[in-house]
């Protein structure tokens, strides 16, 4: 029985048959599982959690203040339109961790303290990417392309469980993002590009890396809960091999590493494969450090193979 | 073998600025090397200090990220970093042995807080001789 669940309806419960023993057997199951759940403050990663959030609110950064956009001078069309249509797809990803970290953080009450801060701080990162991707975007008075909905973020919004969802955000798709953004820091084509990437992989590893403290922590509880974690990388992976494939994603970034479409355009396409593979091999070691199953390492480099 | 004395004078001057203490506070344990020559620097809250010089055996267990290039590596990087024609330490991630990690749990800290490890290198760049 979930007891997160209105007062009403467990009075509904009780109604339709249960007894009070029964009610109270099932607060006394939740409470341990909750117990289950809740990081002790004696436990070494709570620290590193606490170091995170404290990390999170002083190295934040501001679009308009850090951010030198009079840097950006006119691209030729097609390079301006492929950096316009990726920056649409992180505004994308973005807008989706926000959306998980609104609808998950008051139903978390488990949660310690330090975790809430930091997903807290964690929430106006997000914010900051959104505004910063979209402004970007939009800054040489492009048309933004519609982008095609990610299959991975769709998916990520359909998963009923906090923890399978934070693996998946953190392992499936943020190791991704690191990887695409520190290609794209390589490819930039001026200072505001630059500062944007660096400021955002600092973001986004400090939250893949509180992902990846609360997976290797509730992965060392049981063989269960590492079975669920495997299974939930290996679905998400499929999703992650069909956005892989999207052509939109795909040749904006091989435009944008190949300095433009046309005779080097295989080029780009290349480096685009180099990326895939160096994100595949990151991922496996990530997998292997966490001791998850080899199944989601076969699936991986499958989906690194993806050409 | 790069001598690494550039780093002392480089701590020197970066504990003594305001741009660096602005990317704010960084916990992490940098270690330099040019073949047999090995250097830890550690960045602590807004300070930075260094050992002195340590055995290359296991400098990777001891090190969060280690930054490892010939002398003559080296040298290239930082004459061409001060003309802005060396791209940041971030792509030497991509591809290459330079940079290394003990896990990916290191790989993620050097990530958290490249920019103030770019800002170290890019003094050191204007000190090197």
């Amino acid at each position: 029985m979930d007891l997160r669940k209105p007062r009403l309806e467990r009075v509904t419960l009780c109604k339709q048959g249960m007894t009070s023993d029964d009610l109270f057997q099932a607060i006394d199951q939740s409470s341990s599982d909750l117990d289950n759940k809740q990081w002790k403050d004696s436990q070494p990663d709570i620290k590193e959690i606490r170091q995170l959030a404290t990390e999170a609110k002083a190295r934040r950064w501001s679009p308009a203040r850090d951010i030198p956009w009079k840097s950006i001078r006119a691209l030729p069309p097609d390079i301006e339109g492929s950096i316009s249509q990726i920056c649409s797809t992180f505004s994308q990803f973005a807008n989706t961790d926000l959306a998980i970290l609104i609808e998950w953080l008051p139903k978390i009450d488990y949660a310690t303290q330090a975790e809430k801060s930091f997903l807290i701080a964690t929430v106006f990162d997000a914010t900051r990417r959104l505004e910063a991707f979209q402004y970007r975007a939009a800054v040489m008075g492009e048309d933004v392309a519609s982008t095609p909905t990610s299959h991975v973020c769709q998916y990520l919004l359909e998963i009923d469980s906090w923890l399978e969802t934070l693996t998946s955000v953190c392992l499936i798709r943020g190791l991704f993002e690191l990887t695409v953004l520190e290609y794209l820091s390589r490819h930039s084509y001026n200072v505001a590009e630059r500062i944007l990437y660096s400021n955002v992989i600092q973001d986004i590893a400090r939250f893949v890396s509180y992902g990846m403290f609360s997976t290797k922590h509730n992965c060392a509880r049981d063989e269960q809960t590492m079975c669920d974690v495997s299974s939930i990388i290996e679905h998400g992976l499929t999703e992650f091999r069909l956005d892989l494939n999207v052509p939109s994603f795909r040749d904006s970034l091989a435009t944008v590493f190949a300095g433009g479409r046309g005779s080097t355009k295989t080029n780009g396409l290349s480096i685009f494969n180099e990326m895939s593979q160096v994100h595949a091999e990151r991922l496996q070691k990530t997998l292997i450090w966490l001791e998850l199953r080899a199944r989601s390492t076969e699936l991986l480099i499958q989906a690194g193979n993806t050409r | 073998m790069t001598d690494f004395a550039w780093l002392n004078s480089t701590i020197a001057e970066v504990n003594n600025s305001k741009n660096y203490r602005d990317f704010g506070p960084v916990e992490i344990l940098v270690g330099f090397q040019s073949e047999t020559n090995c250097r830890i620097v550690e960045f602590q809250s807004i300070w930075v200090s260094s050992s002195d010089e340590s055995e290359a055996a296991d400098i990777l267990d001891r090190v969060d990220v280690l930054i490892s290039m010939s002398a003559q590596q080296w040298k290239y990087y930082l004459r061409r970093r001060v003309s802005g024609k060396s791209p940041s330490i971030l792509v030497f991630n991509l591809r290459n042995n330079v940079l290394e990690f003990a896990s990916p749990m290191n790989y993620l800290k050097f990530l958290r807080f490249h920019r103030s490890v770019q800002a170290f290198l890019d003094v050191g760049c204007r000190l090197y001789k």
